[in-house]
């Protein structure tokens, strides 16, 4: 890649006083990024030598002490802890593979078996409805995409969550259903049932998954004796305000210190919305504030998109645009969405450093361009809800690249989770597998009832899991359990949330007689007055406080 | 043994003065109940609301009161009244927008936006002086509104009064109704009322109007959303300043008011936020709207009568008896439902001498109770 006029003038304004403008001096446009990086390591070194020396004949001392010195008042300090700690916890957490043919390791293989058949089958269908379109998947643009398709053939999403959840269920489907049945059912090989929950559970791959005891343990923050967002800053009176004034101070100080671990502590107790633009900028490894650097990386990426147009990417991302447009939360912000996602799927960030990586790219060569470009870019094939990871975000960050940037990074570190079948723990057929096990652990009749009225629990969980709650809870209680994710880097809470939920209703769900009547009860409207903290800290301590 | 039904009795912004007209020697009885004022006009008509506005806080600085909030309203002047005096303004600043609006005209009828003072000649006087024109007021255009995701949106807030004197108010639900196209204050744009005019009555013919939630917008949703970009402060001075301009519109016109024990009013206000985050009155409105556009606002709708009827009528208290005597007679205001209490004339006396009490006992060592807070908005 040859580095242009344009790029360097963008650095060159990202530069502080700190910094030396002489770092500029040796590069020229027209190099590739190899010489380039070359060059400013080497003209760096030279730079940060004299300045040290300089600080040495200044005010004396010695050459370890300057350096310390210098490291500490530009804020590098900072911005070198935070690296460290985010390389530290960004490891992606790769299962012991244990050689053997024990169950655990089958159960393993048989899940990352189906998640290479489901993104075959996921490239095999856009690559089919490319086909349909008639068109190439790749090519310059020409006119905007429009979700009608080719010749006025309707565009219809390569997979919705009912398809996901499909390719959950089949998972590990042969050779590993033996093993422990809790309940009624027999053992493994029955047809539409199996796995280790007998009838009552969807996935059948045996993992470990945490104990009610042991989530206890990790979401010790949620518990009630710790005053925190989602409850105490109701509180009518003196006792209200004094909360908010108190999580703002310190929140300010958390701001101030930037620091990648002190963030994700502070982000446990919930976020003032008033902070939750900075903490979540920070906790996601970005820096506090949002740079021209960015904003010129946003603009470029739409420029990007403009030049090229990718088929059936784009007349997908409009129909999921379509779908932004008709809710009632998110409607005002269907054009900045629109732009977001549209920027995603050109960047290649997320193919290279999202912890999961959810599709396989189709590789396209494009009349003009000597290499083959990813299609998309992004690695991730459009799908149905997929512009709900980004939705609430745009109640939070009012300008389009704050709010790409966080949602990129927000993507990247956890919900790209969602999207890949796998059998990393924390990612989505472990999820659904700790909710199936939490719910019958603590309520196995209801998880009995609601199976044998055809609505495994799963099934109406399932969405809300996927979907990260957007849809399923207010705007502000979507935001205070993403915080709680945030907070604890982990999606845990949204299968705790989805167990207590089918607790707080078990009463009204034992008498349900069919599946309509199951998805009533968390229907349209029945769900707009819900408070999601205390919900979570009645499912996880209330039997502390039962007599 | 069923409770005898409450008698409503059911009347319309039109029918209500012939309810009171002395001439049809008919009177309300002691408990029936009228869900219109008299003579809501004073507050409901934009001529006059912005009179009674006016007139009221001159008289506030001459006693020497506080008027903050109740500068909520646009320069504004009525035609052909004013025709003179609006002239002089508009040439003191040319490069104004103003817009005309029918004194007794609702859903944006007749509406338009003017910044040349070729397109208002018939208002001017002389030919037509004496003609049956209708009346209009002209108020400045609020060129810099609040946009979100680029689009201008007013608020349409319920506000339930039960009493006038002593001032009863209740503070209830609220949403933003949003224009469908991009905001531009562009003189090319001036005549698109899809950018301007926010009725649902005017969207609802635009090409992309959604009827799934017809252009409203929870006000929850604002909040959260102005919480994160504007921060806490601004917010909650932006929300008290709703409640400031709300509580002196309704005492502008407090001694106005025909302030009949059985009547009680449930109004529409339009108010509109500039970039600043101050709120601007635009209009109040009797009959505001039951029809609902989608299914959130059914239930936001329905649940907002049944509050209504239970502040109204409270189990706790029995129409029949005869010491009944309308809304003084069901005790000082609670929070009830979606509304909360947003100004409760008798019980803020009360307080108030009491506070005066413990003052004077303040010099032997007592210390002056402190005033809860008022409204908690929309939490």
């Amino acid at each position: 890649m040859i580095v242009t006029d344009d790029v360097l003038r963008a650095e060159r304004e990202e530069t502080d006083e700190n910094s030396n403008a002489n770092l500029y001096t040796c590069v020229t446009p027209g190099l590739t990024v190899k010489e380039v990086t070359f060059r400013f390591y080497h003209q760096s070194k030279a730079l940060a030598k004299a300045r040290v020396l300089a600080h040495v004949r200044k005010h004396g001392g010695s050459v370890p002490a300057a350096t310390r010195e210098i490291v500490r008042s530009t804020g590098l300090e900072k911005q070198v802890r935070n690296l460290v700690a985010w390389e530290v916890e960004n490891k992606p957490e790769k299962p012991a593979n244990n050689p053997g043919n024990n169950p655990g390791n089958r159960a393993r293989q048989a899940a990352e078996l189906e998640g290479d058949r489901w993104r075959e089958s996921v490239n095999e269908e856009m690559r089919m409805a490319a086909r349909e379109a008639g068109q190439p998947i790749a090519q310059r643009r020409v006119a905007e995409p429009n979700p009608e398709g080719g010749e006025g053939r309707k565009a219809r999403h390569i997979f919705d969550a009912e398809d996901l959840l499909d390719a959950v269920a089949r998972a590990g489907a042969e050779g590993n259903c033996s093993g422990e049945v809790m309940g009624a059912a027999r053992g493994g090989g029955e047809k539409g049932g199996g796995g280790e929950l007998g009838m009552v559970g969807m996935v059948r791959v045996r993992l470990p998954t945490p104990s009610l005891t042991s989530l206890r343990k990790t979401f010790a923050a949620l518990h009630p004796s710790n005053r925190q967002y989602g409850l105490d800053e109701t509180l009518v009176g003196p006792a209200g305000k004094q909360f908010i004034a108190h999580r703002h101070e310190l929140g300010e100080k958390v701001v101030a210190e930037a620091f990648v671990p002190v963030a994700r502590q502070y982000a446990k107790l919930g976020l003032p919305p008033a902070l939750r633009p900075a903490i979540y900028r920070i906790a996601l490894g970005l820096p506090p504030t949002p740079s021209s650097k960015e904003a010129a990386h946003y603009a470029s990426l739409l420029r990007s998109y403009a030049r090229t147009s990718f088929h059936p990417t784009d007349s997908l991302l409009a129909l999921d645009v379509g779908h932004v447009s008709c809710d009632a939360s998110f409607f005002p912000f269907a054009d900045a969405l629109k732009s977001v996602v549209e920027a995603f799927s050109r960047d290649p960030y997320p193919l290279h450093n999202a912890v999961a990586v959810a599709h396989d790219p189709i590789q396209v060569l494009v009349e003009g361009d000597t290499q083959a470009t990813n299609v998309p870019a992004s690695g991730v094939h459009p799908f149905k809800g997929f512009i709900r990871y980004a939705a609430p975000l745009s109640l939070v960050y009012e300008k389009q690249p704050d709010l790409y940037f966080a949602f990129r990074a927000l993507y990247s570190r956890l919900f790209c989770r969602l999207t890949v079948i796998d059998s990393t723990p924390g990612n989505l057929v472990h999820l659904c597998l700790t909710f199936e096990r939490l719910l019958f652990a603590q309520h196995p009749s209801l998880a009995l009832h609601l199976s044998a009225v055809g609505a495994k629990p799963l099934q109406v969980a399932f969405p809300w899991i996927c979907h990260a709650f957007v849809g399923a809870l207010p705007v502000e209680e979507v935001l205070l359990l993403w915080d709680r994710c945030v907070g604890h880097d982990s999606l845990v809470p949204l299968a705790v949330c989805a167990a207590a939920l089918f607790l707080w209703r078990s009463e009204v769900l034992l008498c349900c007689k069919d599946k309509a009547e199951v998805e009533g009860v968390f229907g349209s409207g029945q769900l707009h007055r819900i408070r999601i903290v205390p919900l979570l800290q009645s499912f996880l301590f209330l039997e502390e406080f039962k007599g | 043994m069923l409770p005898s039904p409450h008698p409503f009795s059911r009347c319309t912004v039109a029918t209500v003065r012939q309810i009171f007209h002395p001439d049809t020697g008919q009177r309300l009885a002691d408990n029936q109940m009228v869900c219109h004022y008299p003579n809501h006009y004073e507050l409901t008509r934009k001529d006059l609301m912005v009179k009674n506005i006016k007139r009221y806080i001159r008289d506030q600085v001459k006693e020497g009161n506080s008027v903050e909030g109740a500068d909520c309203l646009p320069v504004t002047y009525l035609l052909p009244a004013d025709y003179s005096l609006f002239v002089e303004e508009f040439r003191r600043s040319p490069n104004c927008m103003w817009i005309m609006k029918p004194a007794n005209a609702a859903q944006g009828r007749g509406i338009f936006i003017i910044n040349k003072l070729a397109q208002i000649k018939k208002w001017s006087s002389g030919r037509f002086a004496g003609r049956d024109q209708e009346t209009y007021v002209v108020s400045r255009y609020i060129e810099n509104p609040l946009l979100i995701g680029g689009k201008k949106f007013d608020l349409r807030i319920y506000v339930l009064i039960t009493s006038f004197r002593p001032l009863r108010m209740y503070l209830g639900d609220g949403f933003a109704r949003f224009c469908n196209a991009n905001y531009s204050s562009d003189l090319a744009d001036i005549d698109n009322m899809y950018i301007h005019l926010t009725n649902v009555s005017v969207q609802k013919h635009n090409e992309d109007y959604n009827d799934q939630h017809g252009g409203k917008w929870n006000i929850q949703n604002l909040r959260l959303y102005l919480e994160s970009t504007r921060g806490l402060a601004a917010t909650e001075k932006m929300f008290s300043d709703i409640d400031d301009l709300l509580v002196h519109s309704a005492k502008s016109v407090q001694n106005v008011i025909i302030n009949d024990r059985h009547c009680f009013e449930c109004y529409g206000y339009d108010l509109l936020l500039d970039d600043d985050l101050k709120p601007w009155l635009v209009e109040i409105n009797a009959s505001p709207s039951m029809n609902a556009t989608s299914q959130g606002d059914r239930e936001m709708k329905t649940k907002l009568m049944k509050d209504v009827f239970d502040i109204v009528l409270p189990d706790s208290v029995n129409v029949n008896d005869p010491d009944f005597k309308g809304a003084t007679s069901t005790g000082p205001c609670r929070d009830t439902g979606d509304f909360v209490v947003l100004y409760d004339e008798a019980a803020e006396a009360e307080r108030a001498a009491r506070a005066e009490e413990m003052k004077q006992n303040a010099g032997r060592g007592r210390s002056a109770r402190e005033r809860p807070a008022s409204s908690k908005l929309w939490k």
